[in-house]
């Protein structure tokens, strides 16, 4: 819930916007939007947003969206927020006939699918779209639920049309202003004399909490998403303390209330399947903040979901701060969630861009606390979400594991890296081509190739192309580079390209591919490696790359390796 | 509540709403206040609904003369 009344948020009015970003915003209503807009533009300040406001005229929304020289155009918004209102919705229902009414879901959703059709059309603007509060006229009662001529019937049914819509459209995205409404009880969102009397669809207090989760949307749309939570564990994660209590005792699953950390736990899993990552930040020794992990038979997440790990005595400020460096991502995405009101106020002072949530004293209210604060707004979603999850997870623990030991030796060799070579892989073909085609940094000639290109050239007796796959003991990296070779009639090899993938740098990646091309120069009988180094303006970090590999230098970038002469380089790569 | 309490009691919330410090009398009209728009007019009768703890009819909101009008509107809805 926002927590500001209308006159708390439009005090926020008197603040300096001009620091914030600014964002150019149309509102389209067929209600007075006069208030709606002091409440967004009020709510940009939590946001640090500065809204740019464009209102159109009263109830004139058809006009600005259809017709091609409108000012909604000419003020090029880069975000439009349509709201038609409930009570509108309801006198054009009225006024059909019953088949008509039968049939009125349908015919609208496809006036909104032609309406949002023209707007993408026109503009590259972001639609917001507010769905329609679900007021029931009680016309049929109850049954109005089974009768396809009842406003409710159609106006539920409109709000799923709605959704199919927003599924196939990735400008437009959907306000839940019927959840938020239904969360807040409709006596308290609907005060008719307002609309009668001024036009105003709903209460003042009520648009206040309309226009936070508006901005919502509006920062994430502007790439402000919250990426991390990070927990506690004894009285946030499970009822008591796994130090004093022991993991017989801990409320989670049956014992005591341990259902609502259960049901918590549950939540938090669902995000971690969309992706989100968790981080544990606890005051514990280590081995005793995970027994529950490994043993506790009805804990729901398991050291699998957590990103982070950090359990110790160190102050949770400077665990944080470790956190926020492993997993080198912003404070601005992350979320604390701890039930201890010293530690959360000790982390707001010490990391101000951090969010800290209140967290409510009863546990069984966490959940519908911490969910209604809609923390999480996304303006995407694919299933390959949950796999940078993995990923993040990944990195995290080779950062981990980096710092844990003193040398570089004692990294490299920890990591067990297992590579493969292939040559001409017919397998690989797109994967090969589109690494050379997504490369930019390690890209030794930028020579971009087709599928295609790739198909005839392993085809040719002229050309060798090497691909190379990595894993190491955190996960697999896949295809991670591809070098390809122009072989001469009198067994000169030329390096044509090479491309790496910049996420395995400094592994010795490198080194065990010049190895591996120089023992198959060997093996064929060639004599001479050629290369050349092509500046693109993006690859300046593999300029120097053929003379660490001790080529020597003929001028011009360009290279030659005698293979007689090749000391095969140390590297912790095995096959 | 009489009527000089309640003039107090506006005279905070007009303060509060229009951001300016206001001196209410029985005899002020919107005409009296540049702040006292249509906008904010609706801002102060939700407000006064709200710290009062009364509900005015939509006929109401619009049909008051003055301030001496709306006290005695106020007293009468307090005292019900």
């Amino acid at each position: 819930m926002s927590g500001y009344s209308f006159l708390e948020l439009k005090k926020k009015l008197k603040n300096d916007y001009g620091e914030f970003p600014k964002i150019d915003i149309a509102v389209l209503g067929d209600t007075s939007t006069q208030f709606f807009i002091q409440a967004l533009k009020a709510s940009g300040y939590d946001f640090s947003l500065n809204l740019n406001l464009y209102e159109s005229d009263f109830d004139n929304i058809d006009q600005e969206i259809f017709s091609k020289d409108s000012s909604l155009y000419s003020y090029q918004p880069s975000v439009i927020i349509i709201w038609h209102s409930v009570q509108k919705l309801k006198e054009k229902f009225y006024k059909l006939t019953d088949s008509e009414k039968e049939k009125f879901a349908e015919s609208y959703s496809n006036y909104l699918s032609e309406m949002f059709g023209v707007i993408n059309s026109r503009t590259n603007a972001k639609i917001i779209y507010l769905n329609y509060i679900e007021s029931n006229d009680f016309i049929f009662g109850n049954y109005g639920l089974k009768t396809k001529s009842s406003f409710i019937y159609q106006v539920k049914k409109i709000n799923a049309l709605l959704m199919d819509i927003a599924c196939e459209n990735d400008s437009l995205f959907l306000c839940d202003i019927s959840t938020l409404a239904n969360n807040r009880g409709i006596n308290n969102v609907i005060d008719n004399k307002l609309y009668v009397t001024s036009k105003l669809s709903v209460k003042l207090d009520f648009l206040a909490e309309l226009a936070l989760n508006i901005l919502k949307i509006i920062s994430t749309i502007n790439g402000q998403i919250n990426k991390c939570l990070i927990l506690d564990l004894d009285n946030t994660l499970w009822g008591g303390v796994i130090g004093d209590d022991g993991i017989d005792n801990i409320e989670i699953g049956d014992l005591g209330i341990g259902l609502a950390f259960t049901q918590f736990q549950v939540w938090i899993k669902e995000l971690v399947k969309r992706g989100i990552i968790i981080g544990i930040c606890s005051k514990n020794s280590e081995d005793v903040a995970k027994q529950p992990f490994l043993k506790h038979p009805d804990m729901v997440l398991k050291l699998d979901d957590i990103s982070i790990f950090v359990a110790n005595w160190n102050n949770k400020a400077d665990n944080i701060e470790y956190i926020k460096s492993v997993l080198n991502i912003g404070y601005d995405s992350m979320i604390f969630l701890d039930d201890n009101p010293f530690e959360r106020n000790f982390v707001r002072q010490n990391l101000p861009s951090i969010k800290v949530p209140e967290l409510p004293e009863d546990p069984a209210e966490y959940l519908s606390y911490v969910s209604s604060l809609n923390l999480f707004e996304t303006v995407s979603y694919s299933l390959n979400d949950a796999k940078r999850t993995q990923q993040y997870q990944e990195n995290a623990n080779r950062a981990i594991f980096q710092r844990s030991v003193t040398s570089e030796e004692d990294y490299l060799s920890g990591l067990n890296m297992q590579a493969s070579t292939e040559i001409n892989d017919l397998s690989q073909i797109s994967r090969i081509a589109q690494l050379t085609q997504r490369s930019n940094q390690f890209n030794l000639r930028t020579i971009r190739y087709t599928d295609f290109d790739i198909k005839s050239l392993m085809a040719s007796l002229n050309y060798r192309i090497f691909s190379f796959k990595l894993n190491d003991k955190f996960g697999d990296y896949g295809l991670i580079s591809v070098v390809i070779i122009k072989i001469s009639e009198d067994k000169i090899w030329f390096i044509e390209n090479w491309v790496m993938s910049c996420r395995v740098l400094k592994r010795g990646v490198e080194e065990f591919i010049i190895n591996k091309i120089c023992l198959e120069a060997r093996l064929t009988g060639c004599k001479e490696l050629f290369a050349e180094f092509s500046p693109s303006g993006k690859n300046a970090i593999v300029e120097k790359l053929y003379s660490t590999l001790g080529f020597s230098e003929l001028g011009d970038n360009r290279y030659k390796l005698t293979i007689e002469n090749f000391e095969f380089f140390k590297v912790y790569i095995n096959e | 509540m009489n009527k000089k309490e309640i003039i107090q009691w506006l005279d905070l919330i007009f303060t509060e709403v229009l951001d300016k410090e206001i001196k209410l009398s029985e005899t002020s009209t919107s005409t009296d206040i540049e702040e006292w728009d249509s906008i904010n007019h609706i801002t102060l009768m939700m407000e006064i609904e709200n710290k009062m703890n009364i509900k005015f009819t939509a006929s109401e909101m619009h049909s008051l003369q003055n301030i001496g009008e709306l006290c005695i509107l106020i007293e009468k809805k307090m005292k019900n």
